[in-house]
């Protein structure tokens, strides 16, 4: 097990130094320098040049790159131009509301998503199948764009349920004030997630239904399951302890894969529901052109997708002891 | 072993198969009809694309205008006709790049192997460290918003994809006795790849562009609706919803159409795939 999580970690290294590689390469394709978008059309030449120097940019490429290498690993991610803090900042604000989306989209999957994939399984060729079936491929056909919008039009304008844009209170504060016993909080705070965490998880359903549905069939065709048939178990006790159980190792990964597409559906998410967080710092800093709060929020959701991937691995291999020996 | 079954498939037989899969029949008559409505755009509509009436805004659907009018008095089925031209453009321009790039890579990794292998396959999983949407925002981001912008941006995201695809056909196919033949005939390793490997994958190559055209779809139609895509006046799927969110209280079928629009086209790119699969895959690559 120490053996495949040192391994592992071998292969992470080199991924995390070509993302800050690629990172690095885009933004040098931004058209004029850097330190001249930063002074406009006010600076002077002398002004550019010693900007130049200060930003290090006078510097060879390849030193460069080492340079941002090394900022980047003691957590040094740029400053906005515009708004004049850090980008670590920006991020720490924004990163808390982004992480409650994707792990409330997350639960949702989990729990609309398995259900629906087994009963299509275990009903196989029924009606039930089939419209599981169909409507998880309309899912899979459906942009989250549209599905956020018939949401906010549904639920907000028509029904006027729910909130159609915002964040209230923090789920964190939600919950804690539910264990002091008062559980208002939670329910407001849980009235503007809800819309945004169904769209995000909407996508993912379709999938993980798809999944579920053929790791199912596969496992209820094997011989350890009719032996079970056979010896007359009850029909609910052999889909749920035996089948399901091993049906899960697939769905397992595919659900912590799922967490990087996730991560990439929040930043529309957050546009369409005005939600505050990474998404929206990304979008907005690129319609400013704030290029030091791209290059960090990109680099830094590209090494959280990579370590939650890692996670996921390592636990897999903890669950699955076939997979640390191959 | 399994590819012989893939190759005694005679191709006189393959279309029939295709066409009594009824999914894939439906699948290919929408991706048909999205291809003619782009083509035929200009003889659909009485209206043109500059044709605005700024007194008749947000117009509820009609016989006069059958999706309504938009903020600024335009026809939106004009406008999603035209749209359509615009998605299939550029998706089959993101796939092709994708595919030249993925083909290339994928081949040569599966093919040569060893160190070429280790190094390109790395490569790969660096780019699929990043959620697909965010490499195409910082590559948006870079070379500023624009209709090229995407297509470059897309092709540099998906080609991972079919990297991975053409190099696990490429890995079954060189261990055929075929290869074995080509080589000691004299044929140059290079050779011997493209002329008698890779036409041998072309049918998983086949089935995962289809299905990569509904997510270049997608994925134009968010880029778009972030305003980082197609650029107005351009009437793209994608920025047509996004007035549509602007606008929902005024005018809440705006959205409809244009989002009605993409899901039928990816549903479309979906069955045919699916369809393809059955029929040129049938060792199951692609899934």
């Amino acid at each position: 097990m120490l053996l495949f999580i040192a391994r592992r970690l071998m292969q992470f290294v080199p991924v995390m130094l070509g993302v800050l590689l690629i990172v690095f390469l885009i933004l040098r394709l931004i058209p004029g320098d850097p330190a001249a978008v930063l002074l406009g059309t006010e600076g002077s030449e002398a002004e550019r040049l010693r900007l130049m120097h200060v930003m290090g940019l006078d510097r060879p490429a390849p030193l460069q790159f080492l340079f941002y290498v090394a900022r980047t690993l003691t957590g040094d991610f740029g400053r906005s131009i515009f708004q004049g803090d850090s980008v670590l900042n920006l991020l720490q604000a924004a990163v808390p509301a982004t992480t409650e989306l994707a792990v409330l989209a997350l639960i949702i999957t989990v729990l609309v998503a398995v259900p629906l994939g087994v009963v299509s399984a275990v009903r196989h060729r029924s009606w039930t199948d089939v419209t599981i079936t169909f409507v998880t491929l309309l899912g899979v056909s459906m942009p989250l764009v549209w599905f956020g919008i018939l949401a906010i039009l549904l639920f907000s304008q028509q029904l006027g349920w729910l909130p159609p844009f915002g964040r209230g209170p923090s789920l964190g504060e939600g919950l804690t004030s539910l264990l002091r016993g008062q559980p208002a909080l939670l329910l407001e705070s849980l009235r503007y997630a809800i819309l945004p965490a169904v769209t995000l998880a909407f996508g993912s359903i379709a999938i993980v239904v798809r999944l579920t549905r053929s790791s199912m069939l596969d496992v209820l065709n094997l011989d350890y399951v009719r032996t079970a048939r056979a010896k007359g178990a009850a029909p609910r006790t052999i889909i749920v302890r035996h089948a399901l159980r091993n049906a899960l190792i697939p769905i397992v990964t595919i659900v912590g894969l799922q967490f990087s597409a996730l991560l990439g559906g929040a930043i529309v998410t957050e546009t369409i529901f005005a939600w505050p967080g990474v998404g929206r710092l990304i979008v907005n800093a690129i319609s400013q052109r704030d290029y030091p709060v791209v290059q960090g929020s990109v680099v830094f959701v590209a090494l959280f997708v990579s370590l939650v991937n890692l996670l996921v691995d390592v636990s897999y291999a903890y669950l699955n002891p076939k997979i640390r020996y191959s | 072993m399994l590819t012989s079954i893939q190759k005694s498939a005679t191709p006189k037989r393959r279309p029939s198969r295709l066409l009594r899969n009824k999914p894939s029949v439906v699948g290919a008559v929408i991706v048909l009809l999205v291809l003619l409505s782009a083509l035929l755009a200009p003889v659909l509509t009485p209206y043109s694309l500059e044709d605005r009436d700024i007194r008749a805004r947000f117009q509820p659907p009609s016989a006069e205008h059958i999706m309504g009018t938009d903020n600024f008095g335009r026809d939106t089925f004009t406008r999603v006709a035209y749209g359509a031209r615009v998605s299939v453009l550029v998706a089959l321009v993101a796939v092709g790049i994708g595919l030249v790039i993925g083909v290339l890579v994928g081949s040569f990794a599966g093919f040569f192997g060893g160190v070429v292998d280790t190094v390109l396959m790395r490569t790969v999983d660096v780019f699929m460290a990043f959620p697909a949407i965010l490499l195409a925002l910082a590559l948006i981001a870079a070379l500023g918003p624009s209709i090229t912008s995407v297509m470059v941006s897309l092709g540099l995201v998906y080609w991972t994809t079919y990297a991975r695809i053409v190099r696990s056909s490429i890995l079954s196919l060189k261990e055929e006795e075929f290869v074995d033949a080509s080589r000691a005939l004299g044929a140059s390793p290079l050779r011997t790849l493209f002329r008698q490997v890779l036409p041998n994958a072309v049918g998983p190559m086949i089935v995962v562009a289809t299905v990569g055209m509904g997510g270049a779809i997608t994925a134009e139609a968010a880029l778009s609706f972030l305003g980082l895509g197609v650029q107005p006046p351009t009437p793209s799927w994608g920025s047509i919803l996004n007035v549509g969110l602007q606008f929902m209280r005024q005018a809440p079928f705006l959205s409809m159409f244009p989002g009605l629009a993409i899901m039928v086209t990816v549903l479309g790119f979906n069955l045919l795939g699916d369809g393809l699969r059955d029929v040129l895959d049938p060792r199951g690559t692609t899934t």
